[in-house]
């Protein structure tokens, strides 16, 4: 069979062609797969608001268009004297083929292009090993399907700092949201929303306890004993929630501070109630009842704290009457831990509360002008304590009044009940107002800002023979119900969980919180009693 | 049209002639080629060695193979160009006094030029002429050289006291520049051994014609030669350019002339006539590798700064050839 020469370079030039046409083809797929390698890690990483399957947009286009680089490759055609030159080199046939290529295209004939001819065909009987597709483009192709199996897979594998922060994360995000919250949260009963407040901490941001009780932070903050602010814990809740749909439900800045408001709400509560129940049970020791019971753990399931609950459930289960008040105690400790430690006895609190003369504080001076109207005083207000108790416990089960967490809504539906006018602190201002008019001294009004001075001053009081208790000694905006029955009998009701925020809310210095919660006892008859 | 039989006598011609050559020259087998080349290639030959290493024997035992008319012209200071090309003398023949040109020693066939850089580059340049065109101008006559017409010269590089280097124009007509090598130990016990004993040495007989010769002339022009090897002999010579793009860093920086178009031709001339020695009926890459330092090592003018270093034209070459893309 004749070697024709035209066929022959046809197939060689077809060969390099396609080759050519692979080439470009795999390099544009490297390309591909590097752009969607890296589209994949900046949409995980940088841009983690667009959804991953963005990250196949770009090397789709770009897989799309591989035919179309395949074509252009395929379409430039080579120079056919170097590339029968190349042929030459690889074959080792001393550029036989391409002097006969020009042999024929000058359309020669005769002695040279026949004893070429010849030649050449018996070079090319295998002359495709000496076009293969070149390594450079096999590895190119190689690494991009790699590139490509990666670029797919990828998207598919989760971030294993999405998972961290799943897992860090408790079943209910209210749950974890209410654990990093601090016990006492003094802004939440702020009804203007804190508006003085300034970029330092706030005494509740530096009380912040994350150690024992939020092992979430612990984990997140590597271990390290880091001061943690309410802010920094909101900005992480609202980082992580950017990234996983989870994170989504955690409560907003306002519905968290509302949610640790009513939290310190039912702990005050609960810390009003067990001190009242301690002073009960010191003079006459008996087992609580089921609505006793139940209002405590009700108040202790509110504060959300396990400990507090577990104490609770102590208190509750405990049969013997004399060994409540100890259970109580321990409750009230856990609870309020400024809480004071139990007088030894009746007897000696009223030893204490006599021998407490004028010359030692001029509050107990005026009070202890009468003890005898004090005294009957005291024991009315206990008893109407035990009535109230009596009558809430046979009433539709709700918590007790003093229980509940108090804002502007719920003092003004306890007003409507009770037909009472009673302040409560709704106004911070109401005790800086007129408490010094009272006469139990308050903050002075020529005070600097920021400052609470406390001026010791006696109240312009008359007690009359009876030893009734005036009115005038119950300040305007303190929690305390007065109402009068038909007989004539003046009832006295203090709130002690807004007895406690007013105090709190005051930033009354230390060595006037005292005095102003004993004036509250006093006034009550619960001297000593808490 | 070239037949196969064509070719087929004119390389047997070839082998005889190498053959014949062979018997009176020993060794110098490149130096040989060289000069068949040239003569193959219709062009001209410089040889540069030392004396007494046989160069004019070859030329001697070349013509003599070939049954050519040959001449010998040593060149002194004192050699004037008429002593080359010949010059008008008056005669008188009945009476009548005319002058009658006498053609000097380039009207050869074979002329050996010996020691050509010893005379003054006035009669060098005399030699152009002869050399290029293949004519003498002496007055107003002009005289054509007989085919075939090969100039073979030599130089001495060693005494270059009292020479006149070679101009470039004249260099650049010199197909080819073969470097004579001294002998080996084996060919110059051969070689004394052939002048000592018996009759001595005995010119060979010719073994090829004229005819032959131009024959073969005509199947090297034939030989196809790839586009491809075209473009990189072309890449070749201009790499000896220190202008150049493709140049390598020693002739940028030691190289102030390249070769000429004439070298580009040399060196497709030269691969041919190499391919047709070898018996191939194409241009192969050896063969231009075969001629390519001696197609441009006298054609590769140093500059001042390679000159005063020392730099060898083979050098420079050695590091182009290795150094242009082939394809």
């Amino acid at each position: 069979m004749r070697f024709d020469f035209a066929v022959f370079l046809d197939a060689v030039e077809r060969r390099v062609r396609r080759i050519k046409g692979v080439s470009v083809a795999a390099n544009l797929l490297l390309c591909a797969v590097l752009t969607a390698l890296v589209v994949n890690l900046l949409l995980r990483f940088a841009f983690r608001a667009i959804p991953p399957t963005w990250g196949y947009v770009a090397p789709a286009v770009l897989l799309a268009a591989l035919p179309g680089a395949f074509i252009v490759g395929w379409s430039k055609r080579p120079v056919a004297a170097h590339m029968l030159l190349r042929l030459d080199d690889a074959l080792g046939s001393h550029a036989r083929i391409s002097s006969l290529y020009e042999v024929v295209t000058a359309d020669r004939s005769g002695l040279f292009r026949d004893r070429l001819e010849s030649a050449v065909a018996q070079d090319t009987t295998d002359w495709k090993r000496a076009l293969p597709i070149p390594k450079r483009t096999v590895r190119t192709l190689s690494a991009g399907c790699v590139g490509l199996l990666l670029a797919c897979v990828l998207p598919l594998i989760p971030l294993p700092q999405q998972d961290a922060v799943a897992s860090a994360l408790p079943d209910g995000s209210e749950t974890s949201a209410s654990q990093v919250l601090p016990s006492s949260l003094p802004e939440a009963t702020d009804p203007d929303g804190s508006a003085d407040r300034d970029d330092s901490p706030t005494p509740m941001e530096a009380e912040i306890d994350v150690s024992p009780r939020q092992p979430t932070l612990e984990t997140s903050s590597n271990g390290e004993n880091e001061e943690v602010t309410l802010d920094s814990v909101l900005d992480d809740l609202s980082s992580l929630s950017e990234g996983s749909a989870q994170v989504d439900a955690v409560p907003t800045t306002d519905e968290l501070r509302e949610l640790a408001s009513a939290q310190e709400a039912a702990r005050q509560a609960l810390t009003d109630m067990v001190d009242n129940l301690r002073e009960q049970m010191s003079q006459n020791p008996r087992p609580l009842t089921q609505q006793e019971s139940n209002t405590l753990q009700d108040l202790a399931s509110q504060t959300g704290d396990p400990e507090i609950e577990e104490r609770t459930d102590d208190v509750v289960d405990e049969p013997d009457p004399d060994q409540i008040g100890e259970k109580l105690q321990d409750l009230l400790e856990e609870a309020d831990p400024n809480a004071e430690p139990p007088e030894s006895s009746p007897e000696s609190q009223e030893n204490d509360g006599g021998s407490s003369g004028p010359s030692e504080t001029p509050q107990s001076t005026e009070i202890s002008g009468d003890e005898e109207a004090g005294q009957r005083f005291l024991e009315r207000a206990a008893d109407e304590l035990q009535e109230q108790a009596d009558a809430q416990a046979e009433g539709d089960g709700q918590p007790q009044s003093q229980s509940k967490p108090r804002d502007d809504s719920d003092a003004e539906d306890r007003q409507d009940e009770n037909g009472q006018q009673v302040q409560l602190p709704g106004d911070p201002d109401d005790l800086a107002q007129e408490g010094g008019s009272d006469g139990l001294g308050g903050p002075t009004e020529d005070a600097p800002d920021g400052e609470v001075g406390f001026v010791h001053e006696e109240a312009p009081s008359t007690v009359g023979e009876e030893g009734e208790f005036l009115d005038e000694f119950v300040t305007k905006g303190v929690p305390v119900e007065v109402s009068t029955t038909s007989e004539g009998t003046t009832t006295r009701i203090v709130d002690f969980e807004q007895m406690a925020s007013i105090v709190h809310e005051r930033g009354l210095p230390e060595e006037a919180l005292e005095s102003v919660r004993r004036y509250f006892e006093l006034i009550t008859g619960l001297e000593g009693g808490s | 049209m070239i037949s196969e039989q064509d070719f087929q006598a004119a390389a047997t011609t070839f082998e005889r002639l190498r053959a014949a050559v062979g018997e009176v020259i020993v060794g110098h087998d490149d130096v040989v080629t060289f000069a068949l080349i040239s003569l193959l290639c219709k062009g001209n030959v410089l040889f540069e060695g030392v004396p007494g290493l046989g160069k004019t024997l070859l030329v001697r035992t070349l013509a003599s193979a070939l049954g050519l008319d040959y001449s010998r012209i040593q060149f002194t200071p004192d050699l004037m160009p008429a002593d080359i090309v010949g010059t008008d003398i008056i005669t008188e023949e009945g009476g009548h006094r005319a002058f009658t040109f006498a053609p000097g020693p380039v009207f050869a066939n074979i002329v050996l030029a010996d020691e050509i850089n010893r005379a003054t580059p006035k009669t060098q340049s005399a030699l152009l002429e002869a050399m290029e065109e293949r004519t003498v101008t002496v007055g107003s006559e002009t005289y054509e050289l007989e085919e075939p017409y090969i100039v073979l010269a030599t130089q001495n590089p060693i005494e270059m006291e009292g020479t006149y280097p070679l101009p470039e124009a004249q260099v650049d007509r010199f197909l080819l520049k073969a470097k004579v090598p001294f002998p080996s130990l084996e060919e110059l016990v051969q070689i004394t051994e052939r002048n000592t004993e018996g009759a001595g040495i005995q010119l060979p007989r010719p073994t090829a014609s004229a005819s032959d010769i131009m024959t073969a002339r005509e199947i090297v022009r034939a030989i196809p030669v790839a586009g491809a090897l075209r473009e990189y002999v072309g890449r070749l010579v201009l790499a000896t350019h220190p202008e150049s793009a493709h140049a390598p860093s020693q002739v940028k920086e030691y190289v102030e002339y390249g070769g000429s178009p004439r070298a580009a031709i040399a060196l497709i001339l030269g691969a041919k006539a190499h391919a047709f020695l070898a018996g191939e009926v194409n241009v192969r890459r050896e063969d231009i590798q075969a001629v390519f330092k001696p197609a441009l090592t006298h054609r590769l003018v140093l500059n001042f700064r390679g000159e005063a270093e020392g730099i060898s034209a083979d050098a420079l070459l050695d590091d182009v050839w290795a150094k242009t893309p082939t394809n």
